[in-house]
């Protein structure tokens, strides 16, 4: 459905009025997939891995520098669900209008179909369907996030991507929205790219598994391959520190030395070399390149397995 | 439970608004023994850094401490009752014997001034220290949250620095004066989970050489099992249950414990075969009228009695809890 051919985007910082350097931010360093129709990839990784990035670069709110986006048919729709439901909402318009823009955008109504269209999209979405004529401001979070999803899904699109969807929400509206995001694929045969920070929210959502480090995929697999058997020292760190209830993990004490890269003056060899605490001598000339394992769709992108 | 440095009896806090009252905290009671890691755990509105703040007593107006509550710090042989404190004294107590730490360090810091000067500042105030001598101390404090090459990073301003090594700076500013009680109020919520495990490993590192009592608010239940001593579960201003950290998880009490513990998806969980637990319903509004249990209307086990009367809290072999049909 979707396939993302060597994506490289770079952020040219401001020079000073003095300065004529050409320093940018490496936020994506050459990123490839492919999105099946009905499938979730999900993206997960730390602030500044280049999650959001990606995401806005294949809309083409970020034009990459270089690339491919290929969609297959060319005409799929994609749309975005935002972190905060707080920001992304216009408080001055009326949920009906809201949740029905893409359609009017897409010409695929007319505004005296907007009520009936904001009925059946409330309904869907989990609200009651006489909600319409309400402003954002008179729902809470989890409700906002509701309305959020169902202005995504309400032009058909083939694709959606969701950027963090759920961490702003509190925890025990987490779930309701999780469930929706997996009844309304079901129902209506959507693709998600799915980018979050907290590695078992990905793997709960997700049929392939990316994991991200300073705007490379290090790591890509299904998410129990992943969960199993982690290859790349990154994802079995990832995972090492992710808090879970009811295994006594004791994340406090990990060892985590090295600092994160920086990505205006990038080294030459794998990002990760600072922070491994597996490095070899190779690790610091040369960035390994993402090669399937021992099973073929297991890809790992370390010196340690090539 | 150890000796207690500090007790909260019937803790209510007011916010008189304009068209009505909202009681954010609801006259809450516990203890925090000396050496301890307590955790307050809440969602949004459950009043867990309204707590904090009152017990600081930084609650401003429309906000108010009611006068019955009592918060019982202990002082050498007694005990002072800070509710009764002038904000005279209270200046005395904030930031030497009870700090705090904050959830975004970038904010908390003032951003036109290094950070060497502003990690000392507290030594200074207190008439512990001059400037100078602030100063120097400031760099040890650094080194004792190892900030690598420390006495440059002194000199360095806030935005200079990444949220994980603010994190370190504000910690060491925290410690600065030896504090009896260390707030820290959700300090790893804005940080990446590498960063997280980083900055909890820290605090637990300096509980153990300082031996002082933390009271660390989280939204996150996951977080605090193996981290804390005891759990506070807050939900809509009342404490729901109270308990050893690894009795409440392991064999939570409360129905709203239990629904918590099981929404959250945890790694190794696949949609493919395990299905995710939804609370229904949505978080109380602030100043919502709540006649009865305030988890009552998204609880499964809800009766008639729950909707019509809040439950009182029982206990039982060191643990608490607000229902009238509490799991054993």
């Amino acid at each position: 459905m979707l396939t993302v051919k060597n994506l490289v985007k770079h952020y040219p910082l401001k020079a000073g009025r003095f300065s004529s350097s050409l320093e940018k931010i490496h936020a994506l360093n050459g990123v490839s997939f492919t999105l099946g129709s009905r499938q979730t990839l999900g993206i997960v990784g730390e602030s500044g891995c280049g999650k959001s990035t990606l995401a806005k670069a294949i809309l083409g709110i970020k034009p990459p520098d270089s690339g491919q986006i290929i969609l297959d048919p060319p005409d799929t729709r994609m749309q975005y669900i935002f972190q905060d439901p707080y920001l992304s909402l216009n408080p001055k318009m009326q949920v009906k209008d809201i949740i029905t823009e893409p359609m009017r955008a897409a010409d695929m109504i007319t505004r005296h179909d907007v009520p009936r269209e904001a009925e059946r999209l409330l309904e869907l979405v989990g609200l009651p369907k006489d909600w319409g004529t309400k402003y954002p401001h008179e729902f809470s979070g989890g409700q906002r996030q509701r309305i959020c999803i169902g202005r995504a899904i309400s032009s058909k699109p083939g694709i959606v991507i969701c950027d963090e969807p759920v961490s702003s929400l509190d925890v025990s509206i987490q779930s309701q929205i999780l469930n929706l995001l997996l009844e309304l694929q079901d129902k209506l045969n959507i693709s998600y790219i799915f980018i979050a920070h907290n590695i078992a929210v990905v793997l709960y959502m997700s049929d392939i598994v990316s994991v991200m480090y300073a705007g490379y995929i290090v790591e890509s697999a299904t998410p129990q391959e992943l969960y199993s058997n982690p290859m790349h020292p990154y994802t079995k760190l990832l995972l090492s520190v992710v808090p879970e209830i009811g295994r006594n993990k004791r994340i406090f004490e990990q060892k985590i030395t090295g600092e994160v890269p920086d990505l205006i003056h990038m080294e030459p060899g794998c990002p990760f070399y600072g922070r491994c605490p597996m490095h070899k001598d190779v690790c610091r000339t040369a960035i390994p390149q993402l090669k399937p394992g021992e099973k073929s769709d297991h890809s790992c992108a370390c010196w340690l397995y090539q | 439970m150890k000796e207690k440095i500090l007790e909260i009896k019937n803790l209510t806090t007011r916010f008189h608004m304009v068209d009505r009252d909202i009681t954010a905290v609801d006259s809450l009671s516990f203890d925090l023994g000396s050496h301890e890691i307590l955790a307050i755990i809440g969602e949004s509105g459950s009043g867990k850094s309204v707590t904090n703040l009152s017990i600081m007593k930084l609650i401003d107006e429309p906000g108010e401490i009611s006068a019955e509550s009592r918060i019982l710090f202990r002082d050498g042989d007694k005990y002072l009752d800070l509710n009764k404190l002038s904000e005279k004294e209270m200046e005395r107590i904030r930031g030497d014997r009870i700090s705090m730490i904050f959830q975004e360090p970038s904010a908390s810091f003032n951003p036109l001034f290094r950070l060497g000067s502003q990690v000392g500042e507290s030594l200074h105030l207190h008439g512990k220290r001059n400037k100078e001598e602030a100063y120097h101390e400031a760099l040890k404090l650094l080194a004792q949250v190892h900030i690598p090459n420390f006495s440059l990073r002194a000199q360095d301003y806030p935005f200079q620095m990444s949220g994980g090594m603010l994190q370190r700076m504000m910690i060491a500013q925290a410690l600065a004066c030896h504090p009896d009680i260390l707030i820290a109020d959700e300090p790893t919520t804005a940080l990446d989970v590498t960063t997280q495990a980083q900055i909890l490993g820290l605090l637990k590192e300096k509980q153990k050489e300082t031996g002082m009592s933390v009271i660390f608010i989280t939204h996150d239940l996951a977080l605090v099992e193996d981290f804390c001593d005891r759990i506070l579960i807050l939900y809509a201003g009342s404490l729901m249950e109270e308990g050893n950290a690894r009795d409440v998880i392991s064999n939570p009490m409360h129905p709203y414990t239990r629904d918590l513990l099981r929404s959250i998806p945890k790694p190794g969980m696949f949609k493919d075969k395990d299905k995710l637990f939804a609370i229904p319903g949505k978080v109380p509004d602030p100043g919502e009228k709540i006649e009865g249990c305030p988890y009552a209307k998204r609880c499964t086990g809800c009766t008639a009695e729950c909707l019509a009367k809040k439950p009182d809290i029982t206990e039982k072999d060191g643990r608490k809890v607000r229902c009238f049909h509490a799991y054993s």
